[in-house]
């Protein structure tokens, strides 16, 4: 993706100008690797209790990395996608993270 | 899985205390597990986390797909504090191995240690999908590190198990979602 200058037009206010930057920022992305180790059910839980998603699209997104071989699990600016990997890692879940 | 399943050992009960009810070898046996992995750890975050054995280095993942140095950045970024994090759940387990109850935190370290474990045992061992739907061949060198494993398993689901049925409820998402 290239990079798009933000330029702020005079007369615009400091927020317009945070705004316009915040959505020129390149998105990033969390994914999640399938590995022979981590248990279905173990996956299915952090991923409730680590994004707060319902059983089902937690499970969802379990089967997808199981079959698939990986899943995006969550996205945004990239400190929070670097927040989101550490978590992940803190519990043991081969995560990375991509511009998207 | 096995067809007669052997009863389970930690449960949720009603009042929302996980009850543990191992027996007194199996604490033996978790607590010593916990306190090798403690102390290589600890090693390993001194020497350089990421570095040691392949059982070691899956703790502490390239958190970049495709770019050794802003993997290697990252690290040294998070490292330290993975490293804390850990031990701060080894140490729980060790305070309360002998316990016959657990809160959820205390359970929710268990769970990240009994993890970690077998992702660094698993690891060593090279298990794939297949090593827990298949018996153990007893004529394997590895027969008892794998049934080991496969131990540690069955201790894992129960604690998912118990934890899990304490999350909230949250409903589903619309189908954009």
């Amino acid at each position: 993706m290239a990079d798009q200058p933000a330029t702020a037009t005079p007369g615009t206010t400091l927020e317009e100008v945070l705004r316009e930057r915040a959505a020129f920022a390149p998105r990033w992305i969390v994914v999640v690797w399938n590995d022979p180790i981590n248990l279905m059910s173990y996956v299915t839980y952090v991923f409730q209790k680590l994004f707060g998603y319902s059983r089902p699209h937690a499970q969802r997104l379990m089967l997808q990395v199981h079959h698939e071989g990986r899943a995006v699990v969550s996205g945004g600016t990239k400190e929070r996608c670097e927040h989101d990997v550490s978590r992940l890692h803190a519990h043991g879940l081969w995560a990375t993270m991509e511009p998207e | 899985m096995s067809e007669a399943e052997p009863e389970a050992r930690i449960v949720r009960t009603a009042d929302g205390r996980i009850v543990v009810r191992l027996v007194p070898r199996e604490r033996k046996i978790l607590a010593a597990l916990v306190a090798e992995l403690a102390e290589e750890t600890r090693a390993e975050a001194e020497d350089g986390a990421g570095l040691g054995d392949e059982g070691l280095a899956r703790l502490w993942p390239d958190a970049v797909e495709g770019d050794i140095v802003a993997s290697a950045a990252f690290r040294s970024l998070t490292a330290a504090d993975l490293t804390e994090v850990r031990a701060a759940r080894f140490a729980i387990l060790a305070e309360t191995i002998t316990s016959v109850a657990l809160d959820e935190a205390q359970a929710a370290a268990w769970l990240g240690a009994v993890n970690d474990l077998r992702l660094v045992r698993g690891t060593r061992l090279g298990v794939t999908e297949e090593t827990e739907a298949r018996p153990v061949d007893e004529a394997d060198p590895d027969a008892g590190q794998k049934i080991l494993f496969l131990w540690l398993g069955w201790i894992e689901e129960q604690l998912v198990e118990a934890l899990a049925a304490g999350l909230p409820d949250v409903p589903e998402p619309d189908a954009a979602a």
